[in-house]
C-alpha cells in the first residue's frame, strides 16, 4: 500500500516559506522548545537538500501530530507527511534514533507499543459490530466491558490488529501495511459496522480502506445508538483527529451529553490540537511525554469540570500516565 | 458527498471573510463562512491599517487619514476608497466582530498613531488593540517618557537593545518623540541553558500560571523605582490567550503601563486576532466551516454551488468532499499572499475561477525595492463593478472582496486592513439585496 | 608608499588561487587587491558546479582532463565547501545514447570514474526524473559553494601571512620612471573611504578575468576577453539530490546543480556574448528556454519555485573570430613581456572555477621564475585548506557541537560540513549567540559575529557571501534584520548604518526576485517581503507628515 508519494509532496514543500512560523503550530514545539528540537524548520530544511535527510530523524520521530499547521499555515503544508517521509528514510538508511529502535521492530511486527494486553478476543464471532479497542485501551479489559455494556453485548473485540496500521502508516512501511490491510480486510468484511475508540485507529482505517462507509468513531455510534448522559459538567479534550482531518464525522458533542455544561479548553475546535503525545511516538521520550501531557492535564483540570473527558481512549492514556484522572467517553457513558 | 444550503456563502477566512459574513448577517441573512486557513491574518500584526502613504508622494507617511484619502482618489480614481463611502461603518463592523471574540481594538480611524515594531522603527496604523496601547506614539503629542524594553534571552525575532537605541533615533527623526529608553534582556527560571526561545514557546508557557509567576517575578527583579519608568515595552510574546490579563497583571506588580511591540510574520500576534474573529463569529450563530478549500464553482440556475476539500489532505489523506449551494456568493480568497491569486508558468492566476490575469512585465515590478510608486503588479486582481461584482469570469451571482480585488497596493498604501473592511462590507451588501 | 613582492588584481577564485600559492611558495610579501569583495564577480556568479570533466569530456577533451584532476584535489584539500553528493547523467533518447557511447569511451580514456547505475533503483532514490529514462551514469562532478571555496583559499592565504584588501580598486598602473614598459606597481582606490595611493611591487598578477583587458588597458593595449553572459534560476529545493544532467553535447539547460550543502538548486545555464561584464542582466526568454529543456528529464519541474534569478559572466577568451559555446574554456596565461614587450605584468584568465587551483600553478611557476629565476616546487595540491576535515570527523563534531551547545543536530551538521574545524572555533569564541537566525538555511549567529572578526565585511552582502544568510527560500525576510542587528551590535555602529545596511541587502535579494517575478514566481514571497518591510517595517520611509 502506497503511504506517500514524493513528487505531490516535494513540490507542495518547495512552495513554504516560513517553516519557523509552521513549527510554532506544533504542540510539541511549543511545550518542548526550539533550541534542541526546531521540529519543522529543520525538517523541512533537510528535505530541501534531500541527501541529509536521516540528520533530521530526531525531529521526525518526535514529532507526530502537525494537521494544526497543515491547515493554519498559509501554505497549506502537509507537515505530517514531511514528517512520515523523514522517518521512512532514516529507517531506509538505518538511522533510527537510538530511543525509538525498539518501537519500530515492534511497529514492523505489529506488536502493541504499549504493552501487553490482558485478553485477546471478547464477544460473538457472528455479531454485527466488530469493536476494535484503541492498543493503548487494550492494556486493561475495562474498555472492552464498557462497549460491551453499551451494546448490549452484540460485538465482537479483538486486540489483534493492535493499531490497525497507523504506526506503519507513519514510518512509511509500506510492505508491512499491506499485510496488516491484507489480514484486516478479512475480518471487517464479516461485520455491518466496525467501531473504534481510538482516533488513530480511525485515521489508520480510513486511510487504508478509503471507500468504506461503514467505520464509525466512538461518539458517531453513541450518537446512533441514541446513548445520552447528562452531567453537570463536562471538560473536553477533543479529538484533533475529527477536527482537522475528518470535519465532517464529527458529531455534535450536546447530542451525546445533553444538558450538561461542556466546558472546552483555550485550545479546542479549531484550535484543537493534540496533546501530540497520543499519536505514539511521543511516549518513548519520556521528557517530552511528561511536558506534553503535564500542560494540558494542567489546562483541561483548570476548567473545574466535574468530569474530564477525552474522545479518544489513546489520548486519554496519554493524559493520565497510569493515573485516572481523564475518562473516555465510552467510560463515562457506559457507566 | 455532503452538501449544505445558504443564502450567502463567504469564502476566506481572513478580516475580509469575516466583514461579509457579519454584514451579511446583520442584513437578516442566512450566512455560511468557510476557509481554507487564516490566511495572511494569521501572521499579521493586529492592528488595523487605513491609509499610511499615498502612491507618489514623496514617501512620507500620512497623518491626517481623510486628507490622505482625498489625495488618493485624485492619484487613484478606481480606488476602492473612491468609490465607497462605507469606510466607517466597515471598520465598524471589523472592531465589534473582534470584540465579541474578546479582542479589544481602539482608535478613532483619523490620525495615524505608531507603534514601536520588532525591527526598532514605527508601525503606522488606525486602530490599536489593547496590548499595544500603551506604548502608542502620536503625532501631535511628543512624547517624553522613561521606557523600558524589556526582552527575552535567546527570543531570535527581538533585540531589545537595538530596539531601544533605535526607538530613540527613529522617533526623534519622526519628531514624534523624546522619549528614553532602557533595554534589558530577561530569563524565566524554566527558561535556563536555553540558547534559542520561540514566540510560540514563550507565549504558551506564560498563558500557564506558572509560567505568569514566572514571569512577574523576574520582569520586578528587573524593574528599578531609581528609572522612573512611564512604560514597560516587552517582547511581542505575552501569551497567545490571556495576554490582556498578562498586561495588567505585570502593570499591577510593577505599577508602570505595560505594552508589546508590534510584530508581524509570528504565528502569536496573528493567531489572537485570527481566533478571536472565529469566536466572534461563533458568538454570532453564523456556522464557520475551518479547513474547507473551495476547488470549483458553479452556476445552476440562479444558484451557486461551490464544491470544497474539507480537512487536512496528504497523500493519505484525500479529504471530504462537501458541497455547499449558496444564492449568492462572496469571493474573499485573499491575493498574493492569502493564496487567492496565485503563480503560473508566466502568468498570474485566479484558480478558484480558473482565470489567467495576464503576465507581470517590467512595468509591474519596481527595481528599487523600496519605490515611492509602490510595486505595481501588487494592484493585480479582479476588476468588480460598483456592486463588487468580478467582471469577465463567465458567473453570476458573485461578488469579490478584500485583496482578490484589483485596485490598489495595501501594502504600500498600508491600507490593507481598510479595503478589506470596506469591500467586503460593500460586497455582502450587495449580496445580501 | 607600500611596497610588496607581488600584486594581485581580483578577488575571485582564480586571485585568491593564485595568492594561495604564492604564499605557499614563500612569497608571502603579496597582496591581494579586490575592487568589491571576494568572489563577487564572476566567482560568485558562477552556477556552483565543481566540474569532474563529465560536462566537457566529448566537447572538450583537455579541459575535461584538467577539471577531472583538480575535482579530486579540491575535494581532499577543502572538502568543506564541496557538497558530499555526485553527479548523475542521464539519457532518454537514442541521440542520447549515441552521446553516451562516444561519452565512456571518452571517459575510459582519460581516466574518469564512472558508474553505469540501475535505471530502476535510480528512479528510486531520485524519484522526480522522468520514468521513460533509459540509461544513467553516476561520476564524481558535484556541488559547491563558490563563496566558500574563493573565501577559504583567501584566508588560508592570509593566515599564513599574505595581505587581502577588498572594496580597493586599481585604478591605473605605475611604470618606471625610465622604462616606460615596466610595470612598477598599482594606483589603488580605498572604495570604502574614497582614498587613492599608491602600492609598489616587483610583479603584478592581473586575475581580473572578464574584466581582464580594462587592466591591461590601463598599461595601453587590448587582449582579446570575450565577456559571456549565463543566466541562471534557482529553485527554492533540489528536485534531485545530486548534480544531475542530460547526455548530449553541451547546450542551454543541460541540467540542475545542487548547491553545495544548501536546500536550492540551480538551473544553468546559457551562453550568451556580450559587450560590457558590468551590465549584464539575467534573461527570462532564456531561463524558459532552459527550464523547457530540464522539464525533459524532471517532468514536473515547472511546479518547483524558482526563488530567483541571476547571472555571471564567463571570461572566455579567443584570438580569432569565434563567439559563445564555440570558445573554448580553456585557460589562458599571457606573459606580456613575450607577448606585447610589458615587463612586471601577467594575465591569467579564461579557465573553469573547477581549475582556478591549476591555473594558479602554471601563473606562480612563471611569477617564480621572473621573481626568483627559477620554479619554486608547488605545494597547493597537497596542503589542506584551513578547516578541512573528513565528512566522519565532522560528523563526529556535528555531534559534539549539537549537545554542548543545544542547537539541533542538523544545523550543527550543517555548520560542521561547511566550516570543517573551524566550526569548533566559530561556536567556541560565540557561545553566547549559537541560536538559529536563519531558518531556511539554518545559520546561526555566531557564523556572522565570526565573519565579521575574521573574514572582512564591510556590509550584509559582504556576509551573506560567507554565510549564505539570505539566500533560502525566504530569501532573508525573516533573517536580514536580525543579521543586520547582530552585526551592528557587535561593530558598535549606529542604527541609522543598520538601516541603510538593511535595506541595502534588502534591495540586492529584490534584484533577484524582480526577475523573477515577471515569470510569475516568488509572488508569495516577494510579497511578503514587501508587507514586512514596508506594510509593517516603515523602511522605506523614516519621515512622517
Amino acid at each position: 500500500m502506497k503511504i506517500l508519494d514524493f513528487g505531490e509532496l516535494y513540490y507542495r514543500q518547495a512552495n513554504c516559506f516560513v517553516s519557523n512560523i509552521i513549527a510554532d503550530r506544533s504542540p510539541v514545539v511549543r511545550v518542548n522548545g526550539i533550541d534542541e528540537n526546531a521540529g519543522f524548520s529543520v525538517v523541512y530544511t533537510a528535505l530541501g537538500s534531500r541527501f541529509d535527510v536521516s540528520q533530521v530523524a530526531g525531529e521526525a520521530f518526535g514529532f507526530n501530530e502537525y494537521y494544526a499547521s497543515d491547515i493554519d499555515s498559509v501554505e497549506g503544508m502537509p507537515v505530517a507527511e514531511a514528517m512520515r517521509y523523514a522517518r521512512g528514510q532514516a529507517i531506509k538508511e538505518g538511522k533510527v534514533p537510538e530511543e525509538y529502535r525498539d518501537i519500530v521492530d515492534k511497529i514492523k511486527k505489529n506488536e502493541n507499543i504499549y504493552g501487553h494486553a490482558a485478553w485477546q478476543h471478547v464477544g460473538k464471532k457472528d455479531a454485527k459490530t466488530l469493536y476494535l479497542p484503541g492498543p493503548a485501551s487494550q492494556l486493561d479489559k475495562s474498555q472492552v466491558d464498557s462497549f460491551s455494556k453499551i451494546s448490549d453485548g452484540n460485538f465482537y473485540a479483538t486486540t489483534e490488529f493492535n493499531d490497525c496500521g497507523f504506526m506503519q502508516m507513519q514510518l512509511v512501511l509500506e510492505e508491512e501495511l499491506e499485510a496488516t490491510k491484507g489480514r484486516l480486510a478479512k475480518v471487517i468484511e464479516n461485520y455491518e459496522t466496525v467501531v473504534t475508540d481510538d482516533q488513530y485507529v480511525y485515521d489508520a482505517l480510513k486511510c487504508i480502506f478509503p471507500k468504506e462507509h461503514k467505520f464509525m468513531f466512538i461518539d458517531r455510534y453513541l450518537v446512533s445508538l441514541g446513548l445520552k448522559a447528562t452531567l453537570e459538567s463536562v471538560a473536553l479534550h477533543e479529538s484533533s483527529v475529527l477536527n482537522r482531518l475528518y470535519p465532517l464525522d464529527k458529531q455534535n458533542i450536546q447530542d451525546i451529553f445533553t444538558g450538561t455544561e461542556i466546558r472546552l479548553p483555550e485550545r479546542s475546535s479549531w484550535d484543537v490540537t493534540d496533546s501530540g503525545i497520543a499519536g505514539g511516538l511521543g511516549f518513548f521520550n519520556e521528557s517530552s511525554w511528561n511536558n506534553m501531557a503535564n500542560r494540558r492535564l494542567q489546562t483541561l483540570k483548570e476548567l473545574g469540570a466535574g468530569e474530564t473527558v477525552a474522545f479518544c481512549s489513546a489520548e486519554a492514556f496519554g493524559l493520565n500516565r497510569g493515573g485516572e484522572e481523564v475518562k473516555t467517553i465510552l467510560e463515562i457513558i457506559a457507566k | 458527498m455532503d452538501s449544505k444550503n445558504t443564502e450567502i456563502l463567504v469564502l476566506g477566512g481572513g478580516l475580509a471573510g469575516f466583514v461579509a459574513a457579519k454584514t451579511a448577517k446583520d442584513q437578516g441573512k442566512d450566512v455560511i463562512l468557510a476557509a481554507k486557513s487564516g490566511g495572511i491574518s494569521e501572521i499579521c500584526p493586529g492592528a488595523f491599517d487605513i491609509l499610511g502613504m499615498v502612491p507618489g508622494e514623496n514617501k512620507k507617511i500620512v497623518v491626517k487619514i481623510q486628507d490622505g484619502i482625498k489625495n488618493l482618489k485624485t492619484v487613484k480614481p478606481d480606488h476602492p476608497y473612491a468609490r465607497s463611502n462605507s469606510l466607517n461603518v466597515a471598520i465598524e463592523k471589523l472592531i465589534d466582530l473582534a470584540k465579541d471574540g474578546g479582542y479589544k481594538v481602539s482608535g478613532d480611524g483619523n490620525k495615524n498613531v505608531f507603534l514601536p515594531n520588532i525591527y526598532g522603527t514605527f508601525t503606522t496604523a488606525a486602530y490599536v488593540p489593547s496590548f499595544l496601547n500603551a506604548g502608542v506614539l502620536r503625532i501631535e503629542k511628543k512624547e517624553k517618557r522613561n521606557v523600558l524594553v524589556i526582552g527575552v534571552k535567546g527570543h531570535q525575532e527581538f533585540n531589545c537593545a537595538h530596539a531601544a537605541r533605535s526607538y530613540e533615533y527613529v522617533g526623534k527623526r519622526h519628531n514624534i518623540s523624546d522619549d528614553t529608553y532602557y533595554s534589558v534582556d530577561i530569563t524565566l527560571p524554566s527558561f535556563k541553558n536555553r540558547t534559542r526561545v520561540s514566540s510560540a514557546e514563550f507565549a504558551e508557557f506564560v498563558d500557564t500560571k506558572k509560567g505568569l509567576m514566572e514571569l512577574v517575578q523576574t520582569v520586578k527583579e528587573n524593574v528599578s523605582p531609581k528609572l522612573g519608568l512611564d512604560l514597560i515595552l516587552f517582547a511581542p510574546v505575552l501569551g497567545f490567550y490571556k495576554t490582556d490579563e498578562i498586561v495588567e497583571t505585570l502593570e499591577k506588580a510593577t505599577g508602570v503601563k505595560v505594552a508589546e511591540v508590534a510584530s508581524a510574520g509570528s504565528s502569536v500576534v496573528g493567531f489572537r486576532l485570527s481566533r478571536a474573529l472565529r469566536r466572534g463569529l461563533e458568538a454570532h450563530d453564523i456556522p464557520f466551516l475551518y479547513g474547507y478549500e473551495a476547488k470549483a464553482i458553479r452556476n445552476v440556475e440562479e444558484k451557486v454551488e461551490v464544491d470544497f476539500v474539507a480537512g487536512a489532505t496528504d497523500y493519505c489523506h484525500p479529504g471530504q468532499q462537501v458541497t455547499v449551494v449558496a444564492d449568492k456568493v462572496v469571493l474573499a480568497i485573499g491575493g498574493f499572499l492569502g493564496g487567492g491569486l496565485s503563480r503560473g508558468q508566466k502568468v498570474v492566476k485566479v484558480d478558484l475561477l480558473g482565470l489567467d490575469l495576464g503576465s507581470i512585465t517590467e512595468a509591474d515590478v519596481n527595481y528599487n525595492v523600496f519605490d515611492s510608486v509602490g510595486q505595481p503588479y501588487l494592484n493585480m486582481g479582479l476588476t468588480v463593478n460598483e456592486n463588487m461584482e468580478p467582471q469577465n469570469i463567465g458567473l453570476r451571482n458573485i461578488f469579490a472582496c478584500g485583496d482578490i480585488v484589483a485596485g490598489f497596493d495595501g501594502i504600500y498604501e498600508r491600507s490593507s486592513a481598510g479595503v478589506a473592511a470596506v469591500t467586503a462590507y460593500d460586497a455582502a451588501l450587495s449580496a445580501s439585496r | 608608499m607600500e611596497n610588496y613582492d607581488v600584486v594581485v588584481i581580483g578577488g575571485g577564485t582564480t586571485g585568491t588561487a593564485v595568492m594561495r600559492d604564492l604564499v605557499l611558495r614563500g612569497f608571502t610579501k603579496s597582496v591581494l587587491l579586490e575592487r568589491d569583495d571576494l568572489a563577487a564577480g564572476t566567482s560568485g556568479g558562477c552556477h556552483s558546479a565543481l566540474h569532474g570533466g563529465s560536462r566537457y569530456v566529448v566537447s572538450d577533451i583537455q579541459t575535461a582532463k584538467e577539471c577531472l584532476h583538480e575535482n579530486i584535489i579540491y575535494k581532499k584539500i577543502v572538502p568543506q565547501v564541496v557538497d558530499p553528493t555526485d553527479a548523475l547523467w542521464v539519457a532518454r533518447t537514442d541521440e542520447h545514447m549515441e552521446y553516451a557511447k562516444q561519452w565512456m569511451h571518452n571517459a575510459d580514456e582519460i581516466g574518469l570514474p564512472y558508474e553505469v547505475v540501475d535505471v530502476k533503483e535510480t528512479l528510486e532514490d531520485e524519484p522526480l526524473l522522468a520514468k521513460d529514462i533509459q540509461f544513467a551514469i553516476r561520476t564524481i562532478d558535484t556541488g559547491f559553494d563558490p563563496f566558500r571555496l574563493c573565501i577559504a583559499q583567501a584566508y588560508d592565504a592570509k593566515s599564513k601571512g599574505a595581505t587581502i584588501k577588498t572594496h580597493t580598486e586599481v585604478i591605473g598602473l605605475l611604470f618606471d620612471d625610465e622604462d616606460e614598459k615596466k610595470v612598477t606597481g598599482v594606483k589603488a582606490l580605498n572604495r570604502l573611504t574614497n582614498e587613492i595611493y599608491d602600492i609598489s611591487c616587483k610583479l603584478v598578477i592581473n586575475a581580473t578575468g572578464a574584466w581582464g583587458s580594462q587592466v591591461t588597458e590601463m598599461a595601453g593595449f587590448k587582449i582579446p576577453v570575450k565577456p559571456n553572459k549565463g543566466t541562471m534560476g534557482v529553485y527554492a529545493m533540489r528536485p534531485t539530490k545530486a548534480l544531475i544532467g542530460i547526455l548530449r553535447y553541451p547546450g542551454d539547460g543541460d541540467g540542475l546543480v545542487s548547491q553545495g550543502y544548501q536546500n536550492t538548486s540551480l538551473l544553468g545555464t546559457s551562453s550568451v556574448d556580450i559587450e560590457d561584464p558590468d551590465t549584464q542582466k539575467p534573461g527570462l526568454d532564456e531561463v524558459e528556454i532552459m527550464e523547457n529543456s530540464v522539464a525533459e528529464i524532471i517532468p514536473e519541474l515547472r511546479n518547483a519555485r524558482f526563488i530567483r534569478f541571476c547571472s555571471g559572466v564567463r571570461p572566455l577568451y579567443s584570438e580569432t573570430s569565434e563567439t559563445g559555446r564555440a570558445v573554448s574554456r580553456r585557460m589562458i596565461l599571457l606573459d606580456h613581456e613575450q607577448r606585447d614587450g610589458y615587463r612586471g605584468l601577467i594575465t591569467i584568465t579564461g579557465g573553469k572555477y573547477a581549475t582556478a587551483r591549476l591555473m594558479a600553478e602554471e601563473t606562480v611557476d612563471l611569477a617564480s621564475e621572473k621573481l626568483v629565476g627559477k620554479v619554486i616546487p608547488c605545494t597547493s595540491a597537497d596542503e589542506l585548506i584551513l578547516g578541512a576535515i573528513t565528512h566522519e570527523e565532522a560528523e563526529e563534531l556535528a555531534k559534539k557541537i549539537s549537545s554542548k551547545y543545544h542547537i539541533p543536530l542538523y544545523t550543527a551538521h550543517k555548520l560542521a560540513a561547511r566550516y570543517g574545524s573551524v566550526a569548533a572555533t566559530i561556536v567556541q569564541d560565540f557561545p553566547e549567540h549559537v541560536a538559529v537566525v536563519d531558518d531556511s538555511v539554518q545559520i546561526i549567529g555566531s557564523e556572522v559575529l565570526y565573519a565579521i572578526r575574521e573574514e572582512e565585511v564591510g556590509n550584509i552582502l559582504d556576509i551573506r557571501r560567507r554565510i549564505r544568510t539570505g539566500m533560502g527560500q525566504d530569501q532573508g525576510v525573516f533573517s536580514t534584520y536580525k543579521v543586520s542587528i547582530l552585526a551592528k551590535e557587535f561593530a558598535g555602529q549606529s542604527v541609522e548604518t543598520c538601516f541603510e545596511k538593511t535595506i541595502e541587502y534588502t534591495q540586492e535579494r529584490w534584484k533577484g526576485m524582480y526577475y523573477a517575478l515577471q515569470y510569475a514566481q516568488q509572488l508569495q514571497t516577494a510579497t511578503l517581503l514587501q508587507k514586512m518591510n514596508v506594510g509593517f517595517g516603515n523602511l522605506d520611509c523614516l519621515d512622517i507628515g
